[in-house]
């Protein structure tokens, strides 16, 4: 029992240590210890490890942060970013066939349909429409041309959907062209490319905030340990 | 559900003692045993205000004694504890 009890005390600060181990060993040889002693010690060296090292603190809950972090990683889908191309050119120079879709995006019945095709997101229950939208990018790299981006833990999928989204866009461009008798003289689709390594999730970026928000919450509760320690 | 603080301060009232003798001491006048953690918190709190300061120099058996300050802020908190006590008392007597 006083070999563990002498373990369970390499728990306080190394200086607390330097200064009361050797009293805090001799008490051990004196009394006769029982096994509650081993949780009262523990809790003594707990204390004293928050009140004499804040800096400790942070750096202890920094490492459980960034432990945490890269377990959380592990368990995120990849995400393979498949990334094509539309562009359309119109009759008139002057018309802006891409000036609809910087206001509309893919209608509710139109993302349904590339969900129930290729069943996607199928863990997300009545999310699938939202997760469905939040992976989807579109960028305008011209007047005239927008590159579309979907993000997928698998790559064949990935490149199929984006293809479709390509298409569903240049129907809605069309269609708005027709409207407003602006006709376009052709589309130019790029086939989206099998997207060839994860770029996500990012471990250094998690592993990152994981250190910063352990660090940050380890110093929170060494300070306010501190501020509210008894008073005698 | 006292303070160990201020047991380790009423052990030291009467004479320095070491870790050990204040244990035995304070199970003696309470009934109740303080663990060796529980113990040495409260002196390195003590000693930190300079309510109590080492005597002797055997490192493994350090004595330690009541300051003037310690000794101050012992009897105010007694005092002040002997009159919850009395108002406590008073007002469980029947009526």
């Amino acid at each position: 029992m006083r070999t563990l009890l002498r373990l369970v005390a390499r728990l306080y600060p190394a200086k607390w240590r330097a200064r009361y181990g050797p009293e805090l060993d001799g008490l051990l040889d004196d009394m006769t210890p029982i096994w509650q002693d081993v949780l009262d010690v523990a809790k003594g060296g707990l204390q004293m490890q928050l009140r004499h090292s804040v800096v400790s603190l942070a750096v202890l809950f920094s490492i459980v942060g960034a432990g945490v972090a890269m377990l959380v990683t592990l368990t995120l889908p990849t995400q393979l970013i498949a990334r094509g191309f539309v562009s359309m050119q119109p009759r008139d120079t002057a018309a802006d066939p891409l000036s609809t879709l910087r206001t509309t995006t893919f209608s509710g019945d139109q993302l349904r349909s590339v969900l129930d095709a290729h069943n996607l997101f199928p863990s997300d229950g009545g999310h699938r429409e939202k997760r469905l939208r939040d992976s989807i990018r579109l960028e305008p790299v011209s007047k005239n041309a927008l590159r579309v981006s979907f993000t997928y833990p698998d790559a064949r999928t990935a490149q199929q959907v984006t293809w479709e989204l390509e298409v569903l866009l240049a129907n809605t461009v069309r269609a708005n062209t027709l409207l407003t008798n602006t006709a376009l003289s052709r589309v130019i689709y790029e086939y989206p490319n099998t997207p060839p390594t994860a770029e996500g999730p990012h471990l250094l970026a998690f592993v990152a905030t994981g250190l910063l928000g352990g660090a940050m919450l380890g110093m929170m509760i060494g300070i306010l340990w501190q501020q509210t320690r008894p008073s005698t | 559900m006292a303070d160990p603080s201020l047991l380790v301060l009423a052990s030291l009232a009467d004479g320095d003692k070491h870790g050990y003798a204040m244990m035995e001491d304070i199970e003696r006048f309470t009934g109740m045993r303080l663990g060796p953690g529980t113990l040495y918190g409260a002196i390195t709190r003590l000693e930190e205000r300079g309510w109590i300061r080492v005597v002797g120099a055997d490192e493994r058996r350090r004595p330690y004694r009541l300051t003037a300050e310690g000794r101050r802020h012992l009897n105010a908190q007694l005092s002040s504890l002997e009159r919850v006590v009395k108002t406590g008392l008073q007002r469980l007597k029947p009526i």
